[in-house]
């Protein structure tokens, strides 16, 4: 029996397989794509919200975002074939010189749980291979990483690459150990996450969305 | 080998970790992007995957390679009056940390990005503090961010005299930094009998050097100048949450690259330096004193001490501290169990804020702290004259020990320890009557009057153009891309 409530128990619990079988169920029993999309979100603003408020540590929202990632590869090819779309996608990537990816891969991770479309670049990513990919992809969203002080300085060249091609009103996240609110402010970015938890709050008010 | 005062390990578990690491290196090897340090390895005894780039290590390999490192590593200044040497019997010395971006002003007090010409201030008073050696800074803000390592590197020649633990953002500005070298100590042959630098490349965790890495690997090797190979994982986030985990991968990493130098040069000098930090698990983000990092350091300068016989560089002065309270008792914690294991270099002087920031009076708190280091790696001395049994039968009961020779002897014989900076007035009124001095405000006097007098004397001026001309062309290349996988 098709149980969506139990589908984001599970996926707050971070139990994979559960999350697996009940998305199957749900589909099979033919619910709405969007509302079990819906219900696997809910899960993850939960998460994330119990995050923010220190209630519980990154592996355990990671197990959360696992599990949705599992349930939403079953889920995808509905969502595709119903017309759905993801109300926003991104394009995330490693600053060019940098080839530390876990702080860019735990964002890519938490933007997909809150159902951002994410386009992942690696490592080394040149701000032209931002400004390419965000056309490719019509991206509104673009989340830039760096662990290195002496690569961090890169970023302000992608924000400079990506105003001047001007493909629309593109909103620019970037992180990393090294990066403040006051170097983000100063390269005309228009966000700062400190770190993966908040990226999903920060992407949102940076876009203008409201928590649903 | 030597046994430390302080042991977080037994014996026994120092192998199983050892033992461990070399099981690591055999089954999972180490990601290594750059052919020609493939073939090196390849020749000595590695299996190499070509495909993936994977470097699998015999024990026999490692086991070969620790027993090339030289046990005694030598830290050349511009001139021999400022050389160190680190050896299990020699005195503990101290380091900055490299990468800060941050300064505190020594005249307001305030945080501010980092500034040349405060690169230029701190390696001042590094110059005048008898116990501090220097890492690299970076990016000074108001330098091109493609070069700022470069820049550092000159005005660390330029600005003081002792050996520095230097690291590169890439290897073409390595390479920028070896021609400053030459100029400097005039040719190749003269730079490999005194390399004023310890070339520092970190591995990236877990078990990886990209192509660019091994690159400065390979030249620091060809030129003959010491590396300092920085493990610096963060626990739980890029090394197992467990302690014995991370020893196990910090060490295969550390091991794996040394097999790399020795395969490539037996007896090349390279320093025992494993710095994993632990990751806050709320954030995923490194903490630089966490209480379980004095227990890593411990177990990490057993390790080299214990097990390997080589001076030991950790993370001792590292702290996450924003305040003067946590910085200081984070820095003693971790101090005490470097020095206490065996530990010989402690790296962190002056920085604080999670090796972000540098505070000039904190360096020299941290020079009066390896004073006490020194002290306790003394530890207590036994023997007749010591234990001063017909000195207290001389003096007797209500006698006093002040004015016995007894005392005098010991105390010139360095039985007291000084301290320049502590707040020792033990009344509060005799405190209040000398002006409420504290640690902190006698540290930064100390700081300013070193800076009103100190002197550094300028290299000569034809190696002083050269320098400015090295950096100049290095500014002007443009921006190199990290190396791809070949």
């Amino acid at each position: 029996m098709a149980d969506l409530a139990a589908l984001t128990a599970a996926i707050e619990a971070g139990d994979r397989a559960s999350a697996v079988q009940l998305t199957s169920e749900a589909i099979e029993a033919g619910l709405d794509p969007q509302a079990i999309l819906d219900s696997m979100t809910t899960a993850m603003d939960v998460i994330g919200g119990k995050f923010q408020r220190a209630e519980i540590y990154v592996p355990e929202m990671l197990i959360s975002a696992r599990a949705m990632k599992e349930a939403m590869a079953i889920l995808e090819p509905v969502l595709v074939g119903a017309g759905i779309r993801a109300e926003t996608r991104a394009v995330v990537g490693t600053i060019q010189g940098d080839l530390h990816d876990i702080g860019k891969n735990l964002v890519a991770m938490m933007w997909k749980g809150a159902s951002i479309d994410v386009i992942d670049l690696g490592t080394n990513v040149s701000p032209e291979q931002f400004v390419t990919a965000v056309r490719e992809h019509e991206a509104r969203l673009v989340g830039v990483s760096a662990l290195l002080t002496t690569t961090m300085v890169n970023m302000r060249d992608v924000v400079v690459a990506i105003r001047a091609a001007d493909p629309g009103d593109v909103k620019i996240i970037i992180g990393g150990a090294p990066v403040t609110q006051e170097f983000a402010d100063q390269i005309g970015a228009d966000g700062y996450a400190p770190d993966a938890g908040s990226a999903v709050e920060v992407a949102r008010q940076a876009l203008g969305v409201d928590h649903h | 080998m030597d046994s430390p005062a302080l042991r977080i390990l037994s014996h026994d578990d120092l192998e199983r970790i050892y033992d461990a690491a070399l099981r690591v290196l055999d089954e999972v090897g180490l990601l290594i992007e750059l052919p020609a340090a493939l073939d090196t390895l390849e020749a000595a005894g590695a299996r190499v995957d070509r495909q993936t780039s994977r470097v699998y290590y015999p024990r026999e390999l490692v086991e070969g390679a620790v027993a090339q490192i030289p046990r005694v590593l030598t830290y050349h200044g511009r001139t021999p009056e400022f050389d160190v040497t680190l050896s299990l019997e020699g005195d503990v010395y101290a380091r900055t940390a490299g990468g800060c971006t941050g300064y505190l002003d020594i005249d307001t007090g305030a945080y501010r990005e980092a500034l040349i010409a405060d690169w230029r201030q701190w390696c001042t008073l590094i110059d005048a503090l008898p116990t501090m050696m220097l890492a690299n800074m970076n990016a000074a803000r108001d330098v091109p961010g493609h070069t700022g390592d470069v820049h550092s590197f000159r005005v660390m020649l330029e600005s003081q005299r002792k050996c520095s633990v230097h690291g590169a953002s890439s290897a073409d500005n390595f390479q920028a930094q070896i021609e400053m070298m030459l100029a400097l100590r005039g040719s190749r042959e003269a730079l490999a009998a005194r390399p004023p630098i310890h070339h520092m490349v970190a591995p990236i965790n877990p078990l990886y050097h990209d192509a660019d890495n091994a690159a400065q690997i390979m030249l620091a090797v060809e030129y003959g100048i010491p590396l300092d190979i920085a493990v610096m994982s963060i626990v739980g986030v890029t090394s197992p949450l467990t302690l014995a985990g991370s020893l196990v991968q910090n060490l295969a990493e550390e091991l794996g690259t040394i097999a790399l130098i020795e395969s490539a040069r037996p007896g090349h000098p390279v320093a025992f330096f494993i710095d994993p930090v632990v990751g806050n698990m709320r954030t995923a983000e490194a903490m630089c004193g966490a209480p379980e990092s004095a227990l890593v350091i411990g177990a990490i300068c057993q390790l080299g001490t214990e097990l390997f016989g080589v001076p030991t560089s950790a993370i001792g002065f590292d702290t996450d501290g924003f305040t003067s309270a946590q910085t200081m008792y984070q820095k003693a914690q971790n101090m005490i169990f470097q020095v206490m294991a065996g530990g010989k270099l402690i790296v962190g002087a002056g920085c604080i804020e999670s090796i972000m920031t540098l505070s000039p009076w904190q360096l020299v708190i941290d020079d009066e702290l390896v004073k006490i280091a020194r002290r306790y790696q003394q530890g207590i001395t036994v023997d007749e004259p010591s234990l001063a049994v017909d000195v207290i039968k001389r003096v007797g009961p209500r006698g006093d020990y002040l004015s016995d020779e007894h005392t005098l002897e010991a105390l010139h014989a360095g039985a007291f320890l000084d301290l320049e900076l502590a707040e020792r007035e033990s009344r509060r009124p005799v405190w209040e009557a000398g002006g409420r001095k504290t640690l902190e405000s006698r540290a930064r006097d100390r700081a300013l009057a070193i800076l009103a007098s100190h002197e550094v004397p300028p290299l000569p001026d034809d190696v002083l153009r050269e320098l400015a001309h090295i950096q100049r062309d290095a500014d002007d290349r443009r921006i190199t891309a990290a190396a791809t996988p070949a």
